[in-house]
């Protein structure tokens, strides 16, 4: 056996000693950090949801243990008597749980599909369609992602008023109609190594532009655009700030652990009903997380995405 | 008959030319509209708001007329008149600082994850769980952690009762106690992108650098953390923009009633442009604007430079 051969054949050990930590005081370095973090942030969460199943009086003595008896009308409780109060020029009017988490979804459900329904639909234009304007739209997003404009919130709340869409889930949506995004910058690629033969093929076969975009190329990027929608989605479900400044009467649910966590309200004051309102609005996104785990967490580059 | 054919074809190219025009102009329509509203009527109008006034009363009632420099005199003024927003900066800008000092953990978080190397797949989910929930809850269960939980934890043992840790009233440790728990639940940060990079280094160079008795440290110094350069210096520059308005999360924690020693020009904003009418439209455009005049060539310097330390590396 040649000494080469040999080290081929260490190089495929080593690539599974690669994967222990060995004697590598980095890999070990990095192990405990991890390990550490990892450890805070489960107890932390743990603590949190044990808390939640404890009864009012009961974590009064116990804060650190498992609940003696296990309180799981508390989630019943906020379910059943959580509300916000909320005050317009329409007057007073209480918002209750399901209110907020209808809101949580027009907001996040309808703004993911519609920002990356834009994204999709423009980054293909520029990049299938070879004419001048595609170059200056590239450009132009370019530019956007590098221009650090700090913050227009102003004059876009001024926008918003004189269109008369203040206050409504069609701000938000126009917002989200927006191309100009880095997500932009990681479909172009993916469009571009679409080889033209199948484009060509089905324009002998009779198919026009439209059924192209949709039949042929759309297709071949769908798990990419799953990724985007996945992300968004979580991304606008916990957004508190939007809600918070361009649709105060249409408050979602992290607005409503926000008025929960910085306002006294009746029946919610304890920290027992705090946790089992906050882990009732985390909720919908752990179920997202543990059904879609893998297309949320897709390595992503800033050149494409990993496959 | 050749000539008719030639006539046909190219009146057949020209149609499906003509289509695909039409098809790519009003595919664009809804975009450009939304692009032209949302991007340059808002940035230009931003621009113009920093000197205009909102008459309430008077012959332009509910119009915005011309005030000439005095939002910006405004803006002045609020420094002079709040303390807390100087001392603000350099709390943004030690923010920013830890932020760089977390880089590097982040970024060898992200090689032990390209490495497979024990944990690195439950540690990676375990931290993802803050980020995918909401700010404000993950904020809610912190807050109520740090101030009951740990109490507790410390009682139980060292036997010695300590204040909570959020509202003590000691502002400098509930600065550093939210600045630590954002550092340790944020330890894979940016993850994906450093990982992602990463995977692109082709097996023939680990190979061939295995061959030649590469250690893991080394790989990583000269394989790896060369190739990512490029990325972190677009986190670094992204960081620079916002390096001015970083803050804790202090309204996720605290709401509008933060205390004023903790406060940062961000902060100061949010709380700003949440009350926000008609009427101070023109002092916040003018109080941003303020602010990108000092980002933007801090931004451009910072890739000046990126840009040196990129051609040096390659």
């Amino acid at each position: 056996m040649s000494e080469v051969t040999k080290k081929m054949k260490k190089f495929k050990t080593g690539k599974d000693r690669n994967a222990r930590l060995g004697k590598n005081p980095l890999s070990w370095f990095v192990f405990i950090i991890l390990a550490f973090c990892s450890f805070y942030v489960a107890y932390k969460l743990i603590w949190g949801l044990l808390t939640s199943f404890k009864d009012v009086n009961e974590f009064m003595d116990n804060k650190l243990g498992f609940p003696k008896e296990w309180a799981f009308e508390n989630y019943l409780y906020v379910f059943k008597n959580f509300h916000i109060t909320i005050t317009n020029t329409q007057g007073v009017k209480r918002v209750w749980i399901e209110q907020l988490f209808l809101n949580s979804l027009m907001f996040a459900g309808i703004g993911a599909l519609l920002q990356v329904a834009t994204i999709a639909w423009v980054s293909y234009l520029v990049a299938k369609f070879a004419y001048k304007l595609s170059n200056i739209i590239y450009t132009m997003v370019l530019l956007v992602q590098v221009i650090p404009l700090v913050n227009s919130s102003a004059a876009t709340l001024k926008l918003m008023r004189n269109l008369g869409i203040y206050d409504t889930y069609f701000s938000f949506w126009l917002m989200k109609l927006s191309f100009t995004n880095m997500q932009f910058l990681l479909l172009y690629p993916s469009w571009r190594a679409i080889p033209k033969d199948y484009s060509e093929a089905a324009i002998i076969d009779g198919a026009g532009e439209g059924m192209i975009f949709f039949k042929v190329n759309l297709p071949m990027v769908m798990p990419l655009l799953l990724t985007f929608i996945l992300t968004n989605f979580v991304a606008y479900w916990n957004d508190y700030m939007t809600p918070l400044i361009y649709t105060p009467s249409q408050p979602t649910l992290s607005y409503g652990v926000y008025i929960l966590t910085n306002t006294n309200i009746q029946g919610f004051s304890r920290t027992p009903m705090r946790m089992s309102t906050s882990y009732l609005a985390g909720v919908p996104m752990i179920l997202v997380f543990i059904l879609f785990r893998k297309q949320i967490m897709r390595k992503m580059s800033l050149g494409g995405l990993k496959e | 008959m050749l000539s008719v054919f030639n006539k046909t074809k190219s009146s057949g190219m020209q149609k499906m030319k003509q289509r695909r025009l039409l098809f790519y102009s009003l595919g664009l329509v809804i975009p450009a509209i939304q692009f032209a509203l949302l991007f340059v009527y808002v940035n230009i109008d931003s621009f113009i708001l920093c000197f205009q006034k909102y008459n309430l009363f008077g012959e332009n009632a509910g119009r915005y007329t011309w005030n000439g420099f005095e939002n910006f005199r405004s803006v002045i003024k609020t420094f002079q008149t709040r303390p807390e927003l100087v001392s603000g900066i350099g709390r943004s800008f030690l923010i920013y600082l830890f932020g760089l000092a977390q880089m590097p953990i982040h970024i060898l978080a992200a090689w032990y994850s390209v490495k497979k190397k024990p944990f690195a797949t439950a540690a990676h989910i375990i931290l993802y769980i803050p980020g995918i929930l909401s700010a404000m809850v993950s904020a809610a269960i912190t807050k109520y952690f740090l101030c009951e939980s740990v109490p507790e934890i410390v009682k139980m043992i060292i036997g010695k009762t300590i204040p909570s840790l959020l509202d003590s009233g000691d502002y400098m440790q509930t600065f550093w106690v939210v600045l630590i728990n954002g550092a340790l639940c944020g330890v894979t940060g940016n993850l994906l992108i450093y990982a992602g990079t990463m995977n692109s280094v082709s097996d023939s160079i680990l190979e061939a650098a295995e061959l030649d008795g590469i250690t893991p440290a080394k790989e990583f110094w000269y394989i790896y953390l060369p190739l990512i350069f490029p990325t972190i210096a677009t986190f670094f520059i992204m960081g620079l923009a916002s390096m001015l308005t970083a803050d804790i999360g202090l309204f996720e924690y605290f709401g509008e009633g933060a205390p004023k020693d903790l406060h940062t020009i961000g902060y100061y904003l949010t709380v700003q442009t949440k009350r926000s009418n008609y009427t101070n439209y023109p002092y916040l455009a003018a109080f941003n604007m303020s602010l990108c005049l000092i980002t933007i060539p801090l931004t451009l310097l910072g890739r000046w430079g990126c840009k040196k330390i990129t051609s040096r590396f390659e």
